[in-house]
């Protein structure tokens, strides 16, 4: 943070991550049967998303909600709208694009939002995909993008 | 309003719907595609985005049906296939320099409104094109142009993957949309159990017929779920 990422990243790891466990309100909630959508908003995937999903159990638990699970994609046109996802990615030999990003997930996506800048390359994601705009400078962008992903999420619910 | 017309082409009745000929006789088929173009057309006559419709068609249900909701009803190329009839459609619209339409089929009851017109709120300025595929990923469901010719369509059993290359073949990058009640096309009985199960499918013309047939009981005795 000090130094603003400036080092060149050659491995991530979480201290300590194999002694943290998931929150009892987000196991229970992910139990429920009532989540409408677990979204993966577009952060950066490495020191954001990621120090959530190396929780024990938290993959399998989002896994077996029953859940759609939809990401948005960090990276526009093979850049990140702000701070070091695409960096980061290509010191990690990563592709720094949205299908890079999408295959970081795995297969824990079954939906997957992209920028039109980004739609060429979506041949290389298994996640369903979705196009829109995905640029948000405006409260409109914002709600537009939040519905479009609920959208989404619903129709993959509904044809499970 | 956005000078978008929806153009649905309605094949002749008799005969529609064979997937479902081990489930429903001839006339439940008929009633059935009927009930579904009924309730396509209160969700396009709903949508504030629209400025017409046109149906495609030789129908006579189905043109009383589009004269009810003020659509305009073309008889050209409606003996051409689902493709034919939406390309005279887009001529006809062309022709009359109006800027854009949406094509949907009149087999996805689950429509509503407010997805049509979500729809059409991401569809970007001209040159564009937008398409909310089926729920398997291989049907174009609605597909949207701007003009109404911006991109030459083929629809069929797998077009939703090739239309995306058709509108990039253009220089033209597709906008995808998801949206649960226009994904849900019914083809086979399979799709009924789904169609059942769809949250949007509540309150719609369909389900109630479905329920007046017995569909649910014939489902749940077929194994299919």
């Amino acid at each position: 943070m000090r130094q603003q990422c400036r080092p060149v990243v050659h491995e991530l790891a979480f201290d300590g991550v194999t002694l943290a466990r998931p929150h009892a309100d987000i196991t229970a909630a992910l139990r429920s049967g009532d989540v409408r959508a677990v979204i993966i908003c577009p952060s950066n995937p490495f020191i954001s998303v990621e120090p959530i999903l190396a929780i024990p159990g938290m993959r399998d638990a989002i896994k077996a909600s029953g859940a759609p699970v939809v990401a948005v994609s960090p990276i526009i046109g093979g850049q990140a709208v702000k701070g070091p996802t695409a960096k980061m990615m290509r010191e990690l030999g990563l592709e720094a694009s949205a299908a890079g990003v999408a295959a970081r997930y795995g297969d824990l996506l079954d939906g997957y939002i992209v920028d039109h800048a980004d739609a060429d390359g979506i041949g290389n994601i298994s996640a369903r995909v979705t196009i829109a705009k995905t640029l948000m400078t405006s409260l409109q962008d914002r709600e537009t993008l939040a519905r479009v992903t609920l959208d989404a999420a619903d129709a993959l619910a509904s044809s499970r | 309003m956005s000078d978008i017309w929806a153009i649905i082409p309605v094949k002749e009745f008799s005969g529609a719907k064979h997937r479902l000929s081990g489930l429903l006789s001839p006339p439940e088929r008929r009633l059935l595609a009927d009930t579904m173009l009924m309730d396509m057309l209160d969700a396009v006559a709903g949508s504030r985005l629209l400025a017409g419709v046109i149906i495609v068609t030789l129908d006579p249900d189905a043109t009383a049906l589009g004269k009810k909701i003020g659509a305009r009803i073309v008889t050209e190329g409606a003996r051409d296939g689902h493709t034919g009839s939406v390309n005279a459609g887009r001529r006809l619209l062309a022709g009359e320099g109006r800027l854009g339409m949406i094509t949907m089929p009149g087999d996805i009851p689950a429509t509503r409104a407010g997805e049509i017109d979500a729809v059409l709120s991401a569809h970007l300025a001209a040159p564009s094109f937008t398409i909310s595929p089926a729920h398997d990923d291989l049907g174009s469901n609605a597909v949207v142009c701007s003009p109404p010719e911006s991109v030459p369509l083929r629809f069929g059993d797998n077009s939703y993957f090739p239309h995306l290359d058709a509108a990039r073949l253009q220089g033209i990058e597709p906008t995808v949309i998801r949206q649960p009640g226009i994904a849900m096309d019914i083809d086979h009985p399979v799709d009924l159990a789904f169609f059942l199960r769809l949250p949007q499918s509540v309150g719609t013309r369909t389900r109630t017929l479905l329920e007046e047939l017995g569909v649910p009981a014939m489902l749940a005795e077929r194994g299919i779920t």
